[in-house]
């Protein structure tokens, strides 16, 4: 598709015919879960873009290779294989899909390849993997950041959570009860599963207003997570609080649902669509791709791309140990966030609190969290 | 007849060469995982073929849900070797056995239902099985699927190229098993309801049993390639196993032809390496498969069994007699 | 639960059981008529809905009238393509070949939808937007009622025209007894493309009327087209009353399930309840399916 003549013109770039410094991105370029992966990828070519523009990683273009994981098991590590068997890259951006991570990231393991994935699963850093690096915040740091301000902040005793039925999701609701119990010792009073194809949302709506919370958080991706809020305020049950992922604040769920849906809901996370950023971002993305940005894992790639280039700059070689160590320690100013590269995978140390006013996504509180805290 | 004799010397030792070949190369020099893996693959999918095949084309019955079947299997042995502690070796034939108890309710309970509805019955088997995954979480891990270690003989971990040698081996070992079937009582009985059934009962054959026998056998095989999926991978997720994966398994069969066992293991292994060579161009190997699906049923109505019929006269006498002589020895010309 | 949510709940279980059942009802006609189960028919819906809502509508900018219209014509005008030149081929193929056959159509037409369309969802807000009725304190999505109301009509009108009109005794007659309609002067080649043809177009309206209470995304023709199998085998496998009412029965199944187990077992109760049919009553709920027992 676009994506290889995308390739081809990056590496007659901007920059000195030498030779390109070749990293890997593996996402989900079809299947299921292909508009994350999409998204992902075009994030990836951005990135590349902009350093090539500016003189290329240590003087040398940057160039992409890339696999796509078919949102599938099988696909994905095969994928994985394939980057660092036969393409033999140093360093690989690989998808969000926490299960895929799953499922891939002893093949890096093995094979001493430090990869950067987009996943929020607390799971993946327990896995005590040292060439894993997560480019996105841990779900137990936003759970965490939700539940505190719910009870602190808004004075909620109830509190309910409604999910989708995925990794991301089921990874998010655990998160929350471990917040929610280890800091208050409540329990939440009601939990509901979004299907990733749902198509009603009648449903969970009343489920959560049978329970009567006074604060409802909400963890999933734009399709659901549209139909859910929209629902919500079709069926007119707007004077339960949303306490919500990105998902409040993403283009496509604005788009989806509606603004006035999302009018009042609160998002913690790590952007906001307004964010002048992330506005950056979408309209350059605009320009290249004639539509707006379908996710979030587009800027988190862009960064993981960006973070790598870096590490490359720092370690002074294309070493794929080198690389890794290279990485730890680095700080850096991305599209979402600052980063700061801990030796345990996790780069992510603030997050954002923020609410859907007028249509527009407004920012409340920075939160941020000590770079040594156990997760 | 001297003809055929020599011929038939001629011809095994060439065969059994091959199988040597396949079963020891890979390994020896196949040096990254990568390749060896989806070597591996291939012959799993054409285990899942095999069985597919032999309730499908040789017995007439729809089998929507092949996926599941292999998921199951895979699922209950690695839940045993997770969650109860058992070893590899009693977890996988509890596997194998569920599978081959939950193919054969399938089968005898939709025994007196017609094609549509056995369609329909593996169909919704498979989406029931999908949704069971992903909610029981404290079971199945959910969507985060399940890892396993790798099993150890006399405390050795088992490592990639043995891993390839039991898998072939079990290739081996159920390609043997479904040729000795076919040619057998039973799979005369399997044919014979499968071309039509109200005369096969008029015949004397027990159509029920031999439609229970053939999902029994289908069940079997899924079973013995979901503890190697498993093997082979080390995680399994429910997204492997998802009514597309069923449609893939059918896509092996068709293209190699319908009751075409070695066909099976060509289109198995036509549909696990190509897609991985045909990167280029992602998205457009779904359209590919789907479409070379149409246009083979709707041009080869029985497959492109003409092809893997002329590779199996390669290695059949009664073929090659009749390529030789022009006549075949025995009567009712097989296959 | 309160009883106003559950009214709710089984309003909307209704108003997509009405889609399952328009699709249902095609793909009953199709198997009639051609022998034939037509695994792509929820691509058709798929199709449908894309042409109208995003070529037409969103891109174009046309009237939504007319663009459900023109949308529904070409997606008649395909299936009646299809019917000449592969379903004719398959249906004198055995029933395993044209399964796979037409799942392998569906591969391709979702493909091509998304290399088309691309991948992300899309919202449609319908020919009444988004607005709610409120009856006495219980309020429900106007294109819920929508949905339930107009698929009614369609089903009543499709009734009276098969009952009352020559062109239904024709069809009627096409479906009882193939060979002797065609004896009878019944030009059947033509009836046979024009009754795919119409149930294409009944699939895709049936889309038209559930994207605005959802949202338009790739998997809509996988979902309904599941559910509505489930219809064809729970009301009786083979009649079109059966069809409908298992349609709604789906519908309510679904509800139930979201009300009684939560929202993750919505399906679960649906397909499971279709399996213990098929197990216990193949002739359906009804008792009215032509159970096929060797």
């Amino acid at each position: 598709m676009a994506s290889l003549a995308v390739v081809l013109c990056l590496t007659i770039g901007a920059v000195a015919q030498q030779e390109p410094i070749k990293i890997g991105v593996v996402q989900a370029l079809t299947g299921p879960l292909s508009l994350n992966g999409i998204d992902g990828l075009r994030g990836a070519e951005m990135a590349v873009r902009s350093i090539n523009r500016a003189g290329g990683v240590l003087g040398r273009p940057l160039e992409l290779v890339v696999e796509d994981n078919k949102g599938e098991v099988a696909a994905a590590i095969a994928a994985a294989e394939r980057m660092v068997y036969v393409h033999k890259v140093p360093v690989v951006i690989e998808t969000n899909f926490s299960f895929l991570i799953n499922a891939v990231h002893e093949v890096y393991w093995q094979a001493g390849v430090p990869f950067v994935c987009a996943g929020t699963s607390p799971v993946l850093t327990q896995h005590g993997n040292p060439y894993l690096f997560r480019i996105r915040h841990n779900d137990k740091l936003t759970a965490q950041a939700a539940v505190k301000y719910a009870v602190e902040n808004m004075g909620a005793k109830r509190l309910a959570i409604v999910h989708v039925i995925d990794d991301f999701g089921h990874g998010a609701r655990d998160a929350l009860i471990n917040a929610m119990r280890s800091l208050y010792g409540i329990e939440p009073v009601a939990v509901v599963g979004l299907p990733l194809d749902i198509k009603d949302a009648t449903g969970p709506v009343m489920e959560i207003a049978a329970a009567k919370p006074d604060v409802v958080f909400v963890w999933a991706h734009a399709a659901q997570g549209a139909l859910f809020f929209r629902t919500r305020y079709e069926l007119g049950y707007t004077n339960i609080p949303v306490i919500g992922s990105v998902v409040v604040a993403a283009p496509a769920t604005l788009e989806l649902a509606g603004r006035e849906a999302l009018e009042g809901c609160m998002f913690v996370g790590d952007f906001a669509l307004d964010a002048p950023k992330v506005s950056l971002f979408n309209n350059w993305y605009y320009e290249l791709y004639g539509e707006t940005i379908l996710s979030e894992v587009g800027m988190a790639v862009y960064d993981a791309v960006c973070l790598v280039a870096k590490a490359i700059e720092k370690a002074g070689t294309t070493d794929p140990q080198a690389i890794r160590d290279a990485l730890i320690g680095i700080e850096m100013e991305g599209v979402l966030r600052t980063y700061y590269v801990r030796s345990d995978g996790e780069t992510a140390f603030e997050l954002t609190i923020g609410q859907i006013k007028n249509g527009k996504s407004s920012f409340i509180s920075i939160v941020r969290f000590p770079r040594d805290i156990k997760f | 007849m001297a003809a055929t004799q020599k011929i038939r010397r001629r011809r095994w030792p060439f065969f059994f060469l091959l199988l040597v070949a396949l079963w020891v190369l890979p390994p020896t020099f196949l040096s990254s995982p990568y390749y060896l893996r989806l070597v591996s693959f291939g012959w799993i999918n054409a285990i899942i073929a095999l069985g597919l095949n032999m309730a499908v084309g040789v017995a007439g019955q729809i089998n929507l849900g092949q996926a599941a079947f292999v998921g199951l299997s895979a699922y209950v042995t690695a839940m045993l070797i997770k969650l109860v502690g058992w070893t590899w070796l009693p977890s996988a034939v509890a596997g194998i056995v569920g599978t081959v108890v939950a193919g054969t309710a399938v089968g005898w309970v939709s025994n007196r239902l017609r094609g549509p509805y056995l369609a329909i019955v593996t169909l919704g088997f498979n989406l029931v099985f999908q949704i069971l995954l992903l909610t029981q979480v404290d079971f199945t891990g959910g969507p985060m699927g399940l890892r396993v270690k790798a099993p150890e003989i006399f405390g050795v971990k088992m490592n990639m190229q043995a891993i390839y040698i039991v898998l072939f081996g079990f290739f081996i070992l159920i390609y043997m098993l479904c040729r000795l079937i076919y040619y057998s009582k039973i799979g005369r009985n399997f044919r014979a309801t499968r071309d039509d059934e109200i005369v096969a009962r008029i015949m004397g054959v027990n159509t029920v049993r031999a439609k229970v026998q053939a999902c029994m056998f289908s069940a079997f095989c899924a079973g013995v390639a979901g503890v190697l999926f498993l093997l082979n991978y080390l995680f399994i997720a429910p997204a492997a196993f998802t009514p597309m994966q069923s449609f893939r398994y059918l896509a092996m069969v068709v293209i190699g032809g319908l009751g075409n066992l070695l066909g099976s293991v060509l289109g198995a292994l036509v549909i696990t390496f190509i897609p991985e060579f045909l990167r280029v161009w992602p998205g457009l190997w779904d359209v590919v498969l789907g479409g070379s699906i149409l246009l083979v049923l709707l041009l080869f109505p029985k497959g492109l069994g003409f092809f893997g019929e002329y590779l199996s006269t390669l290695f059949s006498q009664k073929k090659i007699e009749q390529r030789w002589t022009g006549q075949i020895r025995s009567p009712g010309g097989e296959q | 639960m309160s009883l106003n949510a559950v009214v709710q709940i089984l309003v909307g279980g209704l108003a997509f059981g009405s889609v399952y059942a328009l699709v249902a009802v095609g793909i009953v006609f199709i198997w009639r008529t051609m022998n034939l189960l037509n695994f792509a028919h929820g691509q058709f819906l798929l199709l449908c809905c894309y042409v109208a809502i995003i070529s037409l509508y969103q891109k174009l900018g046309w009237p939504i009238s007319a663009s459900v219209l023109v949308a529904l014509l070409i997606v008649g005008l395909f299936g009646t393509m299809f019917a000449t030149t592969v379903f004719e081929r398959l249906r004198k193929q055995p029933l395993l070949t044209s399964v796979i056959a037409t799942m392998g159509l569906s591969l391709v037409l979702e493909n091509a939808v998304l290399l088309l369309f691309g991948p992300r969802p899309y919202s449609f807000e319908g020919f009444l937007g988004r607005k709610m009725i409120w009856i006495g304190n219980v309020g429900f999505l106007a294109n819920h009622v929508f949905a339930l109301l107009v698929s009614l009509i369609i089903l009543i009108v499709f009734a009276s025209v098969l009952k009352y009109t020559i062109i239904g005794r024709a069809i009627r007659a096409v479906a009882y007894d193939k060979e002797t309609a065609g004896l009878m002067g019944i030009p059947v080649p033509w009836l046979l493309s024009l009754m795919f043809g119409f149930s294409a177009i009944l699939a895709g309206l049936a889309g038209i009327l559930v994207v605005p209470v959802t949202y338009l995304t790739l998997d809509l023709g996988t979902a309904v087209g599941y559910k509505a199998f489930a219809s064809v085998v729970i009301g009786g496998f083979g009649s079109v009353p059966g069809a409908i009412i298992g349609g709604y029965i789906v519908g309510l199944l679904e509800g139930a399930g979201t009300a009684i187990l939560g929202t993750a077992y919505r399906d679960l109760l649906a397909f499971a309840v279709m399996l213990l049919v098929l197990f216990l009553r193949p002739s359906g709920i009804l008792g009215i399916g032509e159970a096929e027992r060797i």
